[in-house]
């Protein structure tokens, strides 16, 4: 039998959605999850809070890998967590933030979450490994 | 957080103002000071530009790096690092830092790092 061993991954990303970078990390993502390892957290800070926008609209002859990354949340309940600080400078809110901020509507996909930097925090608390991928 | 603190680790790359991308890393650093973790900052590359003295970076309206980095202290975080490498790369000596950092030489850097349970890139 083979024997091998079950890690929990988290994954920070701070480079954007137009970046290669992206992309790696989405593959990654995955292959966490196809090699039957956890994924605890995504999060995304600096210019990787744009990832969270409902407003990019890439052409269709081009790879979408917000759509991707939203997927991906869908069909592994990935819990995928936009850091508030960086998403708000950025235009990404929630409807919450909208309306608090008196702001024409939220432009944040419904499969990320916004929340402080204390998320980064509890995922190094429980995760074997944190993966970041920025630059 | 009730568990354990850990040793984290983390590295910052890039020179201060030109996004905010240097800043933000280091709202990443207080915070993981703020949850009471063990945090061991490293300046590596560019990010040596950052302790550099004689910052005003009011001029371009911003906030001064080293001021804020001053504020490091506030939130535990003690253990600063910086790489002798990239600072003879860059043609600066200790005595151009204002911020209190050890010169760590690449082996003093890699034990460091080996020590971290996290490591964070920035």
């Amino acid at each position: 039998m083979a024997f091998y061993l079950i890690m929990i991954f988290s994954l920070l990303i701070t480079s954007p959605p137009t970046s290669a970078t992206s992309h790696s990390a989405y593959q990654f993502a995955k292959a966490v999850l196809a090699q039957g390892h956890s994924l605890y957290r995504v999060f995304f800070y600096q210019d990787g809070a744009y990832h969270g926008s409902a407003l990019c609209c890439p052409p269709q002859d081009e790879w979408d890998i917000i759509a991707a990354w939203r997927h991906l949340q869908v069909d592994h309940s990935v819990n995928m967590v936009v850091c508030i600080s960086a998403s708000l400078k950025r235009g990404i809110l929630d409807s919450h933030e909208a309306k608090r901020l008196d702001k024409q509507g939220p432009t944040l996909c419904p499969e990320f979450e916004l929340a402080g930097l204390g998320q980064l925090i509890d995922a190094t608390h429980h995760s074997d490994r944190i993966i970041t991928f920025g630059g | 957080m009730k568990s354990e603190p850990k040793k984290i680790g983390i590295i910052i790359r890039q020179a201060p103002y030109g996004s905010l991308l240097p800043q933000e890393a280091i709202e990443a650093t207080l915070a993981a000071g703020m949850y009471g973790q063990k945090v061991s900052l490293i300046f590596m590359g560019d990010a040596v530009f950052q302790l550099v003295g004689g910052q005003d970076a009011a001029v371009i309206e911003q906030k001064t790096m080293s001021k804020q980095l001053a504020a490091l202290d506030l939130y535990d975080i003690e253990q600063l690092y910086v790489c002798m490498e990239s600072l003879l790369q860059r043609q600066l000596v200790s005595e151009n830092l204002v911020v209190n950092v050890s010169v760590l030489d690449g082996e003093a850097l890699r034990s460091i790092l080996h020590e971290q349970e996290i490591l964070l890139s920035f």
